[in-house]
């Protein structure tokens, strides 16, 4: 099963799903892919030939999709991007100017934030609503979600009749309707799914009673992934060769290095550092000639390397492990050099300020190579 | 055969112009068809090729002849099955990459050879004919024809037909799908 359609089950299951994993590994495509199938009601995911068939490939039947997302009638997909302004009353309810044309100066209005009517729209027979939250740790989340953290809860929700439970959780919410303080409660058919980023370290991490109200599914770099896109081989090649004679030869290359590189952000700073397979599948390239291949990956480079610069901020001999820069392997343009600074010992790294073609090969085959 | 190892994959399309049909039999060799009197072409090769490493598992080493010079050249083999009245037929496709004649341009080699001429689709409204090449979960690759009528209109999985839809927009001879990478050319 896809990794789509086990997010959907995880929805079903649990009603809010927080999808993390390092840059690069496919998470936005990924909510596209969910919020594909939850409005097209899992239809066509998986084309399948029919031998024989007057059409070869015809549609696939509907439909695989879990519980009650699959058998609402009216699907709707709202998204959004949490950012540093975000605010409570862009979520749910609140007070804001009203600058619209032809209205007085000095006029407020409520706003219907993107949660509220993803809500809405889910309190309609026979309907159901998800809503995508990208980057939802790069904003003031916890205030973001206010009093509606609790009720976010599957068990916390309205009954799928619409009718409240012993459990139902309602909270105060400004009615857009009225202006009157309400108190509401979220539909069984609202679903959302999170999206983030763990190692972005310019954000405070989550708070941990907003998480435990998610369930986790995390995504990892993949070579295979990898291989696949640039068309080499499904295992490692044993030994590189020590100059390359096609593009192959430097995608597998790289592709090793990738491996060892995240290997070792991992050992260094956490499996949440690594870097995803995107990052050197940009612009969707796959260079067809060795030429281009070192140039493409000359420059898939430099995304890498700032990464480990990012990553180990500060760590100037965590940087130069994770470069293979400790080692002294020849073909290496980086290498750790043991200095002072007076009586104080320091450590920094030389090497170019940025790799070009001609040096990137020999760079992935030092840092493909693993500490013994 | 479970309905998983039937799932595509990946789907190439190509329009079928007067000069491809001649190609079929083997009797283009006219420079409005592309040279080669056999082979069926695919541009630009920076998108073709890596698509058809993908699809063909096998590589062997061949020497090249042309204007003199001998060069050595990677080509890409596996098995292709198609459907005629008399039931499946198979046989080996082997994918060449571009000569220095028409760079960027890889290709189909001796297309002739699996006399599929007479598979070709006329489209009804004048629409384009369509090679189409499909590869599923288990690897297996088909060549079917079909038409741009067929593709708009008829029972096509919506991804294969939003697919053709793009390719139509598009304008461009070839056209392919990766449902894996998902990667798509023209890029949409």
């Amino acid at each position: 099963m896809s990794d789509a359609n086990d997010i959907l089950d995880l929805l079903e299951n649990r009603r809010n799903v927080l999808l993390a994993g390092p840059p690069g590994t496919g998470k936005s495509m990924l909510l596209s892919e969910v919020a594909s199938l939850f409005e097209a009601k899992g239809h066509s995911s998986t084309p399948i030939h029919k031998p024989g068939a007057p059409v070869p490939i015809p549609p696939t039947p509907t439909t695989s999709l879990p519980g009650s997302i699959g058998t609402s009638t009216n699907r709707k997909v709202f998204r959004c991007v949490l950012h540093q302004s975000s605010k409570y009353r862009d979520f749910l309810t609140g007070v804001m100017p009203d600058v619209r044309t032809g209205t007085p100066p000095g006029t407020f209005r409520i706003t219907e934030g993107i949660l509220y009517r993803a809500s809405e729209y889910a309190k309609q027979p026979d309907s159901a609503a998800l809503l995508i939250i990208d980057e939802i740790n790069r904003g003031p989340t916890v205030q973001v979600f206010g009093g509606a953290i609790v009720a976010i809860e599957s068990d916390k929700r309205l009954a799928p009749d619409g009718k409240s439970t012993p459990a139902t959780q309602f909270f105060d919410l400004i009615n857009p309707a009225d202006g009157d303080l309400i108190e509401y409660a979220f539909p069984s058919r609202l679903y959302i799914l999170a999206a983030m980023n763990q190692a972005d370290v310019s954000v405070e991490p989550l708070d941990v009673a907003f998480l435990r109200r998610w369930a986790p599914f995390n995504l990892e770099p993949k070579s295979s992934v990898l291989r696949a896109h640039f068309g080499v081989a499904a295992t490692p090649m044993a030994s590189l060769p020590p100059s390359p004679s096609s593009a192959d030869d430097v995608s597998e290359a790289a592709i090793q290095a990738f491996d060892a590189v995240n290997q070792r952000i991992a050992l260094g700073r956490g499996p949440e550092f690594r870097i995803g397979h995107g990052v050197l599948m940009a612009n969707n390239a796959k260079p067809s000639n060795v030429a281009d291949a070192l140039a493409h990956f000359a420059t898939a480079w430099r995304t890498v390397k700032n990464h480990i610069d990012e990553a180990f901020f500060g760590d100037v001999r965590g940087t130069a492990i994770a470069l293979n820069a400790d080692r002294g392997i020849a073909g290496n343009p980086y290498s750790l050099e043991e200095t002072s600074f007076g009586d104080a010992p320091r450590a920094m790294i030389n090497g170019p300020v940025s790799i070009d073609a001609s040096q990137v090969y020999d760079l992935f085959v030092a840092l493909s190579q693993k500490a013994v | 055969m479970s309905s998983s190892s039937q799932t595509i994959e990946r789907v190439l399309l190509q329009n079928i112009e007067d000069g491809d049909r001649r190609k079929f039999i083997a009797k283009s060799n006219d420079a409005d068809s592309g040279g080669g009197a056999r082979d069926l072409r695919f541009r630009p090769e920076t998108e073709f090729l890596p698509l058809f490493r993908r699809m063909f598992p096998n590589k062997t080493i061949k020497t090249r002849k042309a204007k003199g010079v001998t060069s050595q050249i990677e080509v890409l083999s596996g098995t292709v099955t198609w459907n005629e009245p008399t039931g499946d037929k198979s046989a080996t496709m082997e994918i060449w990459p571009a000569t220095d004649a028409r760079p960027n341009e890889c290709r189909i080699a001796r297309i002739s050879e699996f006399a599929l001429d007479g598979l070709i689709q006329n489209d009804p409204n004048g629409g384009r004919s369509v090679f189409m090449m499909f590869q599923q979960a288990n690897g297996d690759i088909w060549l079917y024809f079909t038409t741009e009528t067929s593709l708009l209109t008829q029972n096509w999985d919506p991804k294969i037909k939003k697919f053709a839809q793009d390719w139509f927009d598009d304008g461009c001879k070839s056209a392919f799908l990766d449902l894996v990478t998902k990667e798509q050319y023209p890029h949409v």
